[in-house]
């Protein structure tokens, strides 16, 4: 390994298993405060896109629905959450002024994940133990047989919003605690949560001047478009740790899966993740599309994302060796 | 333990979120004033249990919400033990 690609694997805050099972809040400690996170983030979208569709043919959904939900869609699951809360803070990918930060952080919140602080602690701990005992959300760890298969899914998808212990913030993200604006932006989670389905429903409402037009704006590019992109998430936690292609010899069960890259802006080439998390590039190959990677090049470009870290050097031999 | 050693080893647990020394950080400090949220006061009082063998309610880390007055809340609690 070059020195140069040490240094830059130094700076990423990562996690062994070798720094024990402890450092999580038993689960039965945070009860309330998950069931009211599912129901606010979870089953009101559901709600309103299961409403969005009933719906289609009295109030179909307009043009400028359709475009808001794609636009929010590129903003809170690309920038907000891939770019954002995953490879800029959890990993530490690259540098970007403390103002980018914080709109990308408000962004990440729009996409109903939980605060900025939280998403990244369960994150850490994911890559600490990956698909071992430990890992808040891998299906491997469920039972044999299809039953355990079936609950694994389920668990990784799902369930383990309400059942996983809590990776303590004060050990998993003390570097974002300390930072008193990443700190605030991320406590007002429930602001930009709510103004993110509120927004599209002001836009549509004004653009029509109709109430009708207020109520699919929300149907539509809030609440659908949060369920969606919900799903969208979680299937990384879940499918890509069950199907696809293993070309890292990683340790765990991370996949590639090229039918997830377009909408999960890159986030699906998830085994070339593993293999290298504190990379901002998650394609290793030209034909693995990475558009949150594009991203970061574009910020770059403009001057407002610096140090961004390459692949670990050991891609190129394993890779040749393919 | 007495009031001193869980303020310091609360003070402790704190040093990665904190800009002096543990140390040297005021006991009357807030949790609000370090910025600390719902879930990490739980990760605190979570850890500070484990440390002295007994649970402790996590909305103690809002009640007593500095390392000084969760500290004399822990020792109370504690000394109550030992005496009944």
């Amino acid at each position: 390994m070059t020195a140069e690609s040490a240094t830059a694997d130094d700076m990423a805050p990562q996690f062994t298993a070798l720094d024990g099972m402890s450092h999580t809040i038993p689960y039965r400690h945070l009860v309330g405060m998950r069931y009211s996170y599912v129901l606010l983030s979870h089953v009101i979208p559901l709600v309103g896109a299961l409403t969005a569709i009933a719906l289609i043919p009295w109030m179909p959904p307009t043009v400028l629905d359709i475009a808001m939900a794609l636009a929010l869609w590129a903003l809170t699951i690309g920038v907000g959450i891939s770019v954002g809360y995953h490879r800029l803070f959890s990993h530490r990918a690259f540098r970007t002024p403390t103002a980018i930060a914080v709109v990308i952080t408000i962004l990440g919140s729009m996409a109903a994940q939980g605060p900025l602080i939280i998403w990244v602690s369960l994150h850490r701990r994911h890559h600490q133990f990956s698909d071992a005992p430990g890992d808040p959300h891998s299906p491997w760890l469920s039972g044999p047989g299809l039953s355990g298969w079936l609950r694994g899914f389920w668990h990784a998808h799902f369930g383990w919003l309400l059942t996983h212990d809590m990776p303590d913030p004060l050990f998993y993200a003390p570097d974002l605690l300390k930072d008193k604006t990443l700190n605030r932006t991320s406590r007002l989670f429930l602001v930009w949560y709510l103004l993110g389905l509120g927004l599209p429903a002001l836009i549509g409402g004004v653009v029509f001047q109709s109430w009708a037009a207020a109520l699919t704006g929300f149907l539509w590019a809030g609440c659908l478009r949060v369920a969606v992109g919900l799903q969208l998430t979680w299937s990384i936690n879940s499918i890509c740790h069950l199907f696809g292609r293993h070309t890292h010899d990683t340790g765990d069960h991370s996949m590639n899966l090229a039918w997830l890259a377009i909408p999960s802006f890159g986030e699906s080439w998830h085994n070339n993740h593993h293999q290298s998390p504190a990379a901002a590039a998650f394609g290793r190959r030209w034909w693995q599309v990475d558009l949150g990677y594009l991203f970061i090049l574009t910020l770059k470009r403009l001057g407002m994302a610096q140090e961004i870290k390459p692949p670990r050097s050991s891609t190129a031999r394993e890779d040749a060796s393919t | 333990m007495n009031i001193e050693e869980i303020e310091n080893f609360i003070c402790e647990s704190l040093k990665e979120v904190i800009d002096v020394p543990p140390d040297e950080l005021a006991r009357d400090t807030t949790f609000d004033a370090l910025g600390l949220d719902s879930i990490s006061r739980v990760g605190l009082v979570t850890q500070l249990g484990n440390a002295v063998g007994r649970e402790i309610d996590p909305e103690m880390a809002y009640e007593h919400g500095s390392p000084h007055r969760l500290a004399v809340h822990v020792a109370a609690l504690l000394g109550g033990e030992s005496n009944s």
